[in-house]
C-alpha cells in the first residue's frame, strides 16, 4: 500500500516521530469520543429514573433495544416468571422510533431527489465548455451561499415567513388573495415538503460542486470525440456525463443518507417554542428530545443512538466498498480514477 | 542528543500552544461569570459553615469549576424571565429598605416550560448558589417533591398559620405530594375571557360587559355567539384566538389529577374539550392553526381577526392583552373588556420555594412572606403591578381601597372585580401531579393532529395522547385504556 | 442511430438557444438563492405593524435603526438572551480556536502519516477513517453525560478541546500531501540538519498552505454555526456564554417579544459576519469545495 513511502524512507528510527505527530489526534480522539461512545453504548443498557430529583440509572440489559425495536417490555406471567410481551409503553416507543426513522428517510429522500436532480443539471452546464453562459463563477458563489448561513437564523427565518395561521407573512398574503392557508409548520405533508424546500435550498449548490470536480474528471476527449461524432449535449449527457459519474453519484448518496441521518438543526428550531411537529421529528431530534426533557430518558436516547450507529457503520461500509482502490484517493477523484479506467478499456 | 532536545522543546511548545486555548476557553468562562459572581473562596467557606453541602446531589462533588461559585452573601433568585422579578424587587426595595444590592437574579431568559431543564444544570454544580427558586404549576411537584432541591418553608420560619389569608389552591398546590408546605404562590392566577369591545358592539349589539357576559356563560352559548360573530362579521372574525386558551378553562375544570395510584386517567372534562375544540376548529371559531405565543398570536389582537382572548391575571399587561392591543397607544389599547367566561378558570401561576442550599433564610423568608403571608405589602405589590394576589385579604383590601382602576388596555375597567368572582370559585379539585407538564402536552398535541384531521375520531385521539405520555413515561401503568 | 440525426443540429444558433435557456435558469435559481436573505434584510428595516399588514414586501422601510434598538432594550431589560455583540465575541472565541486547533493537529496527523513509517500507520489511518462517519448524535448522550460529570458543562473546553481530533480534516490533508507533498523534500531537509518538528513547521506546514486554508475556512464556518454541541454543553444559558446560533433560538423561543422587526433584525444580525467572510473568501470556498475531487 505504502510501497513508495516505505521506499524513500528506510531508516526505522524516524518511527517515534510518526507516533508523536498523531499521538495528540488519537489521545484527544479517544478522551471526547471513544469513551463518550463507550458510555453511549453503556447508556443504552441503563434506565433514568428522576423520581427524586437527580437521574439515577437502573441496569436494564437489553430491555430498552427491546423497547424501540421490538415494542416489547418486561412483565411477569401468571407465575411470577418475567416475561417479555408487548407492552403499551414499549409499544409505543417502538411507534415513535419507527415513525421519526419513517421521517428521516422521507426528509432525506424528499431533499436528496431534487437536489442532485438539479445539481446534475447545473454541474453539467457549468462545465458545458460550449455553452457562452457569462458569469459562471457569480452564479457558483450565490447557489453555494446558502450552504454557509447558520442553520438556526434559516430555521428562525423561514418559521418567521412561512408561519401557520393567516397572520403569518406567506400565509396573510394567500389569505388576503382569497385562499386556505397552509399549516406549513404543524401540517403534516405542507411541513414536511417545506423542510426539504429548505434542506435542498441550503444544499443543492454543494452538491453541484462536489458534481462538477466528478465531470471535469472526466477525460475530455471523450466529449470532444462525442462531438465530432455529432452527438446532442442531451445525449452527451445522459450516454457520456451520466454513466461515468455514477461511481461519484453512489457516493454523494450516502455520504448524503449518512448526513441526513442526522438532520438536526432545521427540524428541531423549525418547531422551536411549540411542540414538536411529529411528522418532521427526525431521528436527531428524537435522541434528543428523549434527553433534554423534563423527565429525561437516557436509555431510550442512547440505545437509538447505537442504532443509529450501527445503520450508519452499514451505510459507511457500502461507502468504502464502493470506493475502494489502493491509494485511499479521495472520492471525486476515485471516481474520476474509476472512469478514466473504464475509458481506457474502451 | 540534540534531536531529543528539540523534540522537547517542541513538545512543550505545543503543550503550551495547547494551554493557551485552553486559557481562552477558561478566560471567556469566567468573564461570563465574574459579573454575578463574588469570589469564590466566600462562597465555599459560606456553604461550609452553613452545612448544606451534605444536602447537595451526590455527583456534585465533581463539579469544582473555581471561578463558578455565584454570590453567596446575596440572595439569589431562580426564575426563567424578569416578569415578577423587577417589580417585585423594586417594591420590596422601595418598601424594606433593602438594596437590589443584596439580590442577584439568576433568570434564564427562555420559557416557563423550558425553565426546568435549565435549573437542572444549574443546580448540578454545588457551588452555584440559589435561595430562593420560582416554579410553574405543571412541573413544581419536580422540585417540591425533591428535598435535595427544596426544603419545608417551615425550616425558615413560616407556619400554617401564616398561611390563613391565602387562597386555598395557591396553598395546596405549593405542597409536596406528601404533605410538606415548600411553595407559595404570590398570584391567584384566576383568568377570564378578555373581549372585544368594539367588535361585539359591530357584530353583537353588546354594549356592556355584563351583557356580554350573558351571551357566553356556558359553552353552548359561548358556541352560540360564537357562530353569530363569525357569521355577522362575513367569516372574518373568529370567537377567540386560539384552542390553547379554551384548554386552560377546561384543564381547571377537570376534578381528577392526571395520575392517581401511578394510573394515567383522562377526566371528562378533557373528553369534552376534545369535541368542543373539533367543532371550534372545524368552525373557525379559532384561528386556523395559529400558535399560542407565537408572535402572530399578539398581532391578531390588533386586527378583527379575534374577538378575544383567554387571560390570566399575569396576562393583562405584556405578557398577553397589552401587547396584543400593540402596547400603549396601539391600534386596539383600551377597546378590550373582561368578563368572566363560561367558565370560572385558573391558568399557571408562579410558586416560590426556598432552596435546600439557602443560605439567607431570613432575607428569604423576608421577602417571600412579602408578597404572600403579609397583607399590607401584598395589597400594595398587588396595586403597583396590577396582579391578582393569593392573599385575599389584600385583595378585599385593594378593592376597597379603589386607588386601583385596573389596566389601561381595558380602558378604565377593573379587572379585579371580575377576578375576584373567579378566584372565589376555583378549588383545584384536580390537583397537580409531576407528570403534568409531559402528559398536558401530549394531550394538547393529540387534539390538535385531531384538529387537523390526522386522526380519525376521539378514540384514536384518545389513543394518540395514551400513545404520547406511554413513550415517555414508560413506569406509569396505562391499564386503564386498554 | 438517433446520435447522428440529432448531431447535424447541433450548430451555433442551437448553442445561443441552449445558452439563453442555461442562463435564465441560472439567473432564476440565483433569484432562489437570494430571495430569503433578502426578504430578511428587508424585513429587518420594515415597522413591525407594517410586517404583520402586509406580509413579504421587496422594498426596504426605514426602521432598522429602531428595530435594533429595541432589541438591545431587550437584552439590558433581561427580556431576551440576545446579544450580537457578545454572540459574535463568544462564536468568534470558539470558532477561531477551534479552527486552529483542527488546521494545526490534523495537519500534524496527516504529517505524520504520510511522511513517517511506523507499525501501526495503516492500522491509525484505518481507524480515522472508520470514525469519520460516526454522526455527533450517537456519542453526544455519552459525551454529555461524561462532560457533566467532569463538571466540564458551561465551560468553552469540551467546545474546543475535541476540535484537535477531526477525522474527515485529516483526511483531506492526507489526501493532499499524497498528492502534492514531495517525501524528498524532507530527507533534504534531514540531510541539512533540520529537526524533524521544524521541518514539519517550516517545510510542512507552508506546503499544505492551500489545504489549510480551505480546510480553515470550512471549520471556521462550521464551528460558527454549530447549534447542537454548545446548546448540549452551555446548559446554564448564561447570556455572557451564548454563541450567537443558540441567541438566534432564544429569539425564536422566546415568547413575550412581539415585534417582528426586531426579530427579523436579530436573525439578520447573526448571518452578516458569515456572508461577509463568506463573500470575501466565496471563490477560495467555492474552489475548496471542489479541490476534493479534481486535486490530481
Amino acid at each position: 500500500m505504502d510501497i513508495s513511502s516505505s521506499r524513500k524512507i528506510r531508516s526505522i528510527s524516524y518511527a517515534k516521530y510518526g507516533y508523536l505527530f498523531i499521538l495528540p489526534f488519537f489521545v484527544v480522539y479517544a478522551f471526547f469520543q471513544v469513551y463518550p461512545l463507550f458510555n453511549t453504548f453503556y447508556l443504552s443498557t441503563q434506565k433514568s429514573t428522576t423520581e427524586t430529583g437527580s437521574v439515577v440509572l437502573e441496569n436494564v440489559g437489553l430491555d430498552n433495544f427491546r423497547a424501540i425495536l421490538f415494542g416489547e417490555g418486561k412483565s411477569t406471567d401468571d407465575a411470577g416468571n418475567v416475561i417479555y410481551k408487548e407492552t403499551r409503553q414499549a409499544g409505543a416507543i417502538k411507534k415513535d422510533f419507527f415513525r421519526v426513522m419513517g421521517n428521516t428517510l422521507i426528509l432525506w429522500f424528499g431533499n436528496f431527489i431534487p437536489q442532485i436532480i438539479i445539481s446534475l443539471l447545473l454541474a453539467a452546464w457549468f462545465t458545458d465548455a460550449y455553452l457562452k453562459v457569462k458569469g459562471k463563477g457569480f452564479f457558483k458563489i450565490v447557489m453555494y451561499m446558502p450552504n454557509i448561513i447558520t442553520a438556526a437564523s434559516v430555521a428562525a427565518l423561514f418559521v418567521m415567513l412561512f408561519s401557520d395561521s393567516q397572520l403569518g407573512a406567506i400565509n396573510s398574503m394567500i389569505h388576503n388573495a382569497g385562499g386556505e392557508t397552509v399549516p406549513f409548520v404543524s401540517g403534516k405533508d405542507q411541513s414536511r415538503v417545506l423542510i426539504m424546500i429548505i434542506q435542498t435550498w441550503m444544499w443543492f449548490g454543494n452538491t453541484t460542486i462536489m458534481l462538477m470536480s466528478g465531470i471535469m474528471g472526466i477525460n475530455p476527449s471523450l466529449f470532444e470525440a462525442a462531438n465530432i461524432d455529432g452527438a446532442s449535449p442531451n445525449q452527451q449527457f445522459f450516454l457520456i456525463t451520466i454513466p461515468l459519474l455514477k461511481p461519484i453519484m453512489l457516493y454523494t448518496m450516502v455520504t448524503s443518507m449518512i448526513g441526513g441521518l442526522q438532520m438536526f438543526d432545521i427540524p428541531y428550531l423549525y418547531n422551536v417554542g411549540t411542540s414538536q411537529n411529529p411528522f418532521t421529528e427526525t431521528i436527531a431530534v428524537f435522541i434528543y428530545n428523549h434527553f433534554h426533557n423534563i423527565k429525561p430518558n437516557y436509555g431510550y436516547s442512547a440505545s437509538s443512538s447505537v442504532v443509529l450507529f450501527v445503520i450508519t457503520a452499514l451505510l459507511g461500509s457500502i461507502c468504502f466498498a464502493v470506493n475502494r482502490d489502493k491509494d485511499n484517493t479521495p472520492k471525486a477523484k476515485r471516481g474520476a480514477k474509476a472512469l478514466k479506467n473504464k475509458l481506457g478499456g474502451l | 542528543m540534540k534531536n531529543l532536545k528539540k523534540t522537547l522543546a517542541m513538545i512543550s511548545s505545543v503543550v503550551m500552544a495547547g494551554s493557551v486555548f485552553a486559557a481562552c476557553g477558561g478566560s471567556t468562562e469566567s468573564t461570563g461569570d465574574t459579573t454575578t459572581a463574588a469570589p469564590a473562596a466566600d462562597a465555599t467557606t459560606a456553604a461550609a459553615a452553613e452545612g448544606e453541602t451534605e444536602a447537595a446531589p451526590a455527583e456534585t462533588e465533581a463539579a469544582a469549576e473555581g471561578g463558578d461559585a455565584a454570590a453567596t452573601d446575596k440572595l439569589t433568585v431562580l426564575c426563567w424571565n424578569t416578569d415578577d422579578i423587577d417589580p417585585m424587587l423594586k417594591l420590596f426595595c422601595e418598601k424594606t429598605g433593602h438594596t437590589a444590592d443584596e439580590f442577584n437574579v439568576k433568570s434564564f431568559g427562555c420559557g416557563g416550560g423550558e425553565a426546568a431543564e435549565n435549573y437542572d444544570a444549574y443546580l448540578a454544580d454545588a457551588n452555584n448558589d440559589a435561595d430562593i427558586m420560582f416554579v410553574e404549576a405543571d412541573w413544581a411537584l419536580k422540585y417540591i417533591n425533591d428535598d435535595n432541591a427544596t426544603q419545608a418553608l417551615s425550616n425558615i420560619g413560616f407556619s400554617d398559620a401564616d398561611y390563613a389569608d391565602l387562597y386555598g389552591y395557591t396553598i395546596e398546590i405549593g405542597k409536596s405530594t406528601s404533605g410538606v408546605q415548600k411553595g407559595l404562590s404570590w398570584q391567584a392566577a384566576a383568568g377570564g375571557f378578555c373581549y372585544r369591545e368594539d367588535l361585539a358592539d359591530k357584530y353583537l349589539g353588546v354594549k356592556t360587559p355584563d351583557e356580554f357576559q350573558a351571551l357566553v356563560s356556558d359553552w353552548d352559548k359561548f358556541m352560540e355567539t360564537a357562530g353569530k360573530v363569525k357569521e355577522a362579521s362575513g367569516g372574518t372574525t373568529a370567537m377567540t384566538s386560539t384552542l390553547a386558551g379554551v384548554w386552560q378553562v377546561f384543564s381547571a375544570a377537570r376534578t381528577n389529577p392526571w395520575v392517581a395510584d401511578n394510573k394515567l386517567q383522562l377526566d371528562d372534562e378533557c373528553k369534552k374539550y376534545i369535541d368542543l375544540a373539533k367543532t371550534m376548529y372545524d368552525n373557525g371559531y379559532v384561528i386556523k392553526d395559529l400558535a399560542q405565543w407565537n408572535n402572530d398570536w399578539y398581532a391578531a389582537g390588533q386586527t378583527d381577526s379575534t374577538m378575544g382572548y383567554f387571560v390570566s391575571t399575569w396576562g393583562f399587561g405584556d405578557a398577553i392583552l397589552s401587547q396584543a392591543a400593540g402596547g400603549e397607544g396601539g391600534t386596539t389599547y383600551g377597546k378590550w373588556k373582561v368578563v368572566v367566561g363560561p367558565q370560572p378558570f385558573y391558568w399557571g401561576g408562579t410558586w416560590a420555594t426556598v432552596a435546600t442550599r439557602c443560605n439567607n433564610p431570613e432575607l428569604a423568608k423576608e421577602f417571600i412572606s412579602f408578597f404572600t403571608t403579609n397583607a399590607e405589602t401584598a395589597q400594595a405589590y398587588s396595586e403597583s403591578k396590577g396582579e391578582y394576589v393569593s392573599n385575599q385579604k389584600a385583595m378585599e383590601g385593594v378593592l376597597a381601597n379603589g386607588s386601583y382602576t385596573g389596566v389601561g388596555v381595558l380602558g378604565g375597567q377593573n379587572q379585579f372585580e371580575t377576578l375576584n368572582v373567579v378566584a372565589a370559585d376555583i378549588n383545584m379539585a384536580g390537583g397537580i401531579t409531576p407528570y403534568d407538564s409531559v402528559i398536558k402536552q401530549a394531550f394538547n398535541d393529540a387534539v390538535t393532529q385531531y384538529c387537523q384531521g390526522n386522526y380519525a375520531d376521539v378514540d384514536s385521539t384518545i389513543d394518540a395522547f395514551v400513545d404520547n405520555v406511554a413513550a415517555s413515561l414508560p413506569d406509569l401503568d396505562y391499564s386503564n385504556f386498554e | 442511430m438517433s446520435t447522428q440525426m440529432a448531431g447535424t443540429k447541433s450548430n451555433s444558433q442551437m448553442i445561443k438557444v441552449r445558452t439563453t435557456l442555461v442562463t435564465i435558469v441560472m439567473v432564476l435559481l440565483a433569484i432562489i438563492s437570494l430571495l430569503p436573505i433578502y426578504i430578511l434584510v428587508v424585513n429587518a428595516t420594515r415597522d413591525t405593524f407594517d410586517i404583520s399588514k402586509q406580509g413579504i414586501s421587496l422594498l426596504p422601510g426605514l426602521n432598522l435603526f429602531d428595530n435594533i434598538k429595541t432589541l438591545m432594550t431587550w437584552s439590558e431589560e433581561g427580556k431576551v438572551q440576545y446579544d450580537a455583540f457578545i454572540g459574535y465575541r463568544n462564536s468568534a472565541v470558539i470558532a477561531f480556536s477551534t479552527t486552529l486547533l483542527t488546521v494545526l493537529f490534523s495537519a500534524m496527523t496527516a504529517y505524520g502519516i504520510v511522511v513517517y513509517d511506523f507499525r501501526f500507520k495503516n492500522a491509525a489511518y484505518t481507524i480515522i477513517l472508520a470514525v469519520m462517519m460516526i454522526p455527533v448524535q450517537v456519542t453526544s448522550v455519552g459525551f454529555y453525560q461524561f462532560m457533566s460529570k467532569l463538571g466540564l458543562t458551561d465551560s468553552y473546553l469540551p467546545l474546543i478541546l475535541p476540535a484537535i481530533a477531526a477525522p474527515s480534516v485529516v483526511f483531506f490533508m492526507r489526501q493532499y500531501m499524497k498528492s502534492s507533498f514531495p517525501l524528498e523534500i524532507v530527507e533534504a531537509a534531514r540531510i541539512d540538519g533540520c529537526g524533524e518538528y521544524r521541518t514539519f513547521f517550516t517545510i510542512g506546514i507552508p506546503m499544505m498552505k492551500p489545504a489549510i486554508a480551505v480546510q480553515a475556512i470550512f471549520a471556521f464556518v462550521a464551528n460558527w454555526n454549530n447549534y447542537y454541541t454548545p446548546s448540549m454543553i452551555l446548559i446554564s444559558r448564561e447570556k455572557t456564554q451564548l454563541t450567537l446560533p443558540m441567541m438566534v433560538n432564544t429569539i425564536i423561543s422566546n415568547d413575550k417579544l412581539a415585534d417582528f422587526g426586531a426579530n427579523y433584525s436579530a436573525i439578520m444580525l447573526s448571518i452578516i459576519p458569515v456572508v461577509i467572510v463568506y463573500f470575501i473568501f466565496s471563490k477560495f470556498i467555492v474552489e475548496g469545495v471542489a479541490l476534493g475531487g479534481v486535486k490530481e
